[in-house]
């Protein structure tokens, strides 16, 4: 509540100074001057009031100076009234009335959302409140002033007020809007000669047709004085100004047109003055309150729609302005080939210009290359899989531009979807040169360290293997002992750097999958046979259940004995003493699945989801083999998902862990150098 | 039967001394007649001169790598085309280099070095031996 009074008083109530007092008077004096001449008018014309501009003075003004300013108005109407010979308490009441015509029109438009913006809607909140409803408010307490003073008798009521209300609201409508929308137009910026030339061309144009129509200044016409049909004549130029010249030009065609037609209906001249003069005018007031509020309406649609129209194009010019400004390559092509864009950095990449791309077939501009420089062949063209498949294709790619050197890039083409359909492709691309020596330098280094690293744990590894064996007789028991933590040891560090060389290799994306026609089960023996020796020094035995119709599977060696290794020692390694750990391998037609489960220390449930994490352990694993690296599950979690594979586990802490590994019976899928996975 | 006890001769290539030294040691032990050669160049040279039965090839070496070597022994007479060699290095298999040879020069092995004991050396050089006796 107090809110709203603060509110109220800071909007109504002056905060007096000089820049007020002088921006009052003014406001003031333009008031007192134009109702005078209204006056001065109405007298020539007999009648109450016919257009009474101070309505639309006072709105415009309360409008862009402020509520506050409202008792320059209330003094205004008061002085005019007061001094053409009204009684003082009737000078007030009209004073009030026209007061809060303005005040309230102006609040009232506001709090339904009026703003100063054009539009549609502003424009009807203001026909509704500003000019309709606000001027019966001033009409009636005016009349009723006039009455009460005496002035007007009860016979007289009725007309007068009608009189009053629409020559208030025409006020509001014609001169209120023109100062309006001049105010919220104007402006230099939008100066354009080809328009004022139109809009000088217009106007001459309609004062010519308005003289003709509604005076007999150019009576050379042998038409009928009082034809009504010639006050249609009006509409398409009232049209006209509307769609070309906006809100400003359709004011003030409609406010010269109310000028001449009641200066020649005021003369008994054109197609109004066939009665009496009272009865002609306000006929003439309802054509002119129909065209002004048509008008209105009509500029309010038209400016909307352009707003609307020069957004949506201003919208469409930044997308493609950012699409053009994308460092990437960025090309968009039709389901045929068609190119329909290619930004800048395409341009520049493929050394070509807009006008030789744009509308050209794709495959002629963009020529992709292997990485030996041979062509692709069509159904491997990433557009074309692209189309085919339906799924984005990302892969590297050389590109050939004219005469020019070829460049790596890596290239992500992805359909277009619009309405459910492919509509075509969009190619980004990206020159990858320097990842690629980068690539290549880390590959190196990462190989180069593997060797040095590995040099010395080979001599070591093979001293202490011949001094654990020839020198077995000459050793003292603890001797020996001591030479084999030695080998362990060293056993330990060549473990590691092998672990870190798969690591490495699986995220410079170098790992190679070569698979070769291989009996999975003769591979699994071997590796038991290889862990045997571990196994053994645990007193654990592994139980191995093959399916017979296991198939052979293309499948890579290498790739499925790091994988198992990895399984079968941790399974032992985790295995109480004279435990038994299962190796089964299942064919379901669809994949084969190979299972190892222990009875051992298990993995606890709320570390279970970081286990294929890199470099994560376990709390009880850490407890039961401090020298582990944390690498084995990531690498054959990479692996086998990089193959076409998927491993998952079940696990109950101190009751044991099974891991399984499904690989398709298709095989795994091949990777060669440098190629990246399609992803859909 | 006869065959596999005559005496074998092998070249082994190598420029670290330490193995060098237990590679020649442990193939004299298992009675072969070693030759030695510490770079790329010598390698060649010595192999055409001497004509082993089976080489020992490092690939890392000083002047010519063994993927050289090999390329070259292959092309040059009927010997070298047909001569086994097992690459013992500690490269892993996955530089593209090497990859191109394994399919192209055919070598019948490819072991790294630290992944494999002494005797599981002696026991594939043996493997290819016979096998190449069979081949013949």
């Amino acid at each position: 509540m107090r809110k709203i009074k603060n509110k109220f008083s800071k909007d109504f109530i002056p905060r007096i100074n000089s820049i007020y007092l002088v921006k009052l008077l003014l406001l003031f004096t333009i008031y007192y001057v134009t109702a005078k001449l209204g006056l001065k008018f109405d007298a020539v014309s007999g009648f109450a009031t016919l257009v009474w501009p101070p309505t639309g003075i006072a709105i415009a003004a309360i409008l862009f100076l402020g509520y506050k300013y409202w008792p320059a108005i209330f003094l205004g109407a008061f002085f005019v009234n007061f001094s053409t010979g009204a009684p003082f308490w009737v000078a007030i009441g009209i004073g009030l009335g026209n007061m809060l015509e303005a005040v309230l029109g102006i609040w009232l438009a506001k709090r339904y959302g009026f703003t100063k913006e054009e539009g549609l809607r502003n424009t009807l909140l203001f026909i509704f409140f500003c000019v309709f409803i606000n001027t019966m408010l001033a009409a009636t307490i005016g009349v009723t002033s006039l009455w009460l003073g005496g002035t007007v008798s009860s016979a007289a009521y009725q007309a007068t007020w009608l009189a009053w209300w629409v020559g208030d609201a025409l006020g509001a409508l014609i001169v209120g809007n023109l100062i309006i929308s001049f105010r919220a137009e104007l402006s230099l910026k939008k100066f354009k000669l080809t328009r004022t030339i139109e809009e000088i061309l217009f106007f001459c144009i309609l004062i010519i047709s308005n003289l003709f129509i509604f005076t007999d200044f150019l009576s050379m016409r042998k038409i009928d004085l009082n034809n009504p049909i010639l006050v249609y004549t009006i509409f398409p130029l009232l049209i006209w100004s509307s769609l070309r010249f906006g809100r400003s030009g359709a004011a003030l065609a409609v406010f010269v047109t109310s000028i001449i037609s009641i200066l020649g209906t005021v003369l008994k001249q054109g197609p109004f003055s066939t009665g009496e003069l009272s009865h002609n005018l306000l006929l003439l007031q309802g054509y002119v309150g129909v065209i002004a509020a048509i008008s209105m309406i009509l500029s309010a649609v038209v400016t909307e729609r352009l707003k609307t129209e020069s957004e949506l194009i201003n919208e469409r010019n930044k997308d493609e302005a950012i699409l053009q400004s994308i460092g990437e390559g960025v090309v968009v092509i039709d389901t045929n080939g068609i190119i329909l864009m290619i930004n800048q950095a395409a341009q520049t990449m493929l050394g070509i210009e807009l006008k030789d791309a744009i509308g050209h077939h794709y495959e002629k501009i963009v020529h992709i290359e292997d990485k030996i420089g041979i062509p692709l062949k069509e159904k491997r063209r990433p557009f074309i899989l692209a189309l085919s498949s339906n799924k984005v294709i990302t892969d590297n790619y050389y590109l050939r531009p004219r005469n020019n050197k070829r460049f790596p890039v890596t290239m992500n083409i992805a359909p277009i979807i619009f309405k459910d359909k492919v509509v075509g492709v969009i190619d980004v691309f990206r020159d990858i040169t320097h990842e690629i020596e980068v690539d290549a330098a880390k590959s190196e280094f990462v190989s180069l360290a593997s060797h040095q690293l590995r040099t010395p744990l080979t001599t070591m590894k093979w001293y202490s293997h011949a001094l654990m064996q020839e020198g077995a007789p000459n050793l003292s028991t603890k001797q020996l002992e001591y030479i084999k933590e030695i080998y362990h040891n060293n056993q330990r560090m060549v473990g590691l750097v092998n672990s870190l060389l798969n690591v490495s290799r699986i995220e410079l994306g170098r790992f190679l999958i070569k698979p070769v026609s291989l009996d999975i089960r003769k591979v699994a023996n071997e590796l038991i046979h290889d862990v045997k020796t571990y196994a053994d020094s645990r007193n654990i035995t592994i139980q191995k259940q093959y399916d017979i119709t296991t198939p052979l599977v293309e499948a890579d060696p290498n790739l499925i004995k790091i994988i198992f290794q990895n399984l079968l020692n941790n399974a032992i390694k985790y295995s109480k003493e004279h435990a038994t750990v299962h190796f089964r391998i299942k064919n379901n037609n669809k994949e084969i699945i190979f299972t190892i489960s222990d009875t051992g220390c298990g993995i606890p449930k709320d570390q279970q989801d970081k286990i294929f994490t890199k470099m994560f352990r376990t709390e009880n694993a850490r407890a039961i083999d401090p020298e582990g690296s944390g690498l084995g599950l990531y690498i054959v979690k990479s692996i086998v998902e990089q193959s076409g594979g998927h491993v998952w586990f079940s696990s109950e802490i101190n009751k044991g862990s099974t891991f399984y590994v499904a690989l398709p019976t298709a095989g795994m899928v091949k990777r060669g150098p440098g190629s990246r996975l399609i992803y859909s | 039967m006869e065959m596999s006890q005559e005496k074998k001769k092998i070249l082994i290539v190598e420029d670290e001394l330490p193995m060098l030294k237990i590679l020649t040691d442990t193939f004299q032990k298992e009675n072969f007649t070693t030759i030695e050669a510490q770079d790329g160049e010598r390698a060649f040279s010595k192999a055409l001169l001497e004509k082993p039965d089976v080489i020992l090839l490092d690939i890392l070496l000083p002047k010519i790598d063994g993927l050289a070597v090999l390329k070259k022994l292959r092309k040059e007479n009927e010997y070298g085309r047909n001569v086994p060699v097992v690459f013992l290095t500690n490269l892993s298999p996955d530089r593209e280099e090497i990859n191109k040879a394994v399919t192209e020069d055919n070598p019948a092995f490819y072991l790294v070095k630290a992944n494999w004991n002494m005797e599981d050396v002696v026991e594939k050089v043996r493997q290819c031996l016979s096998s190449s006796q069979n081949s013949k």
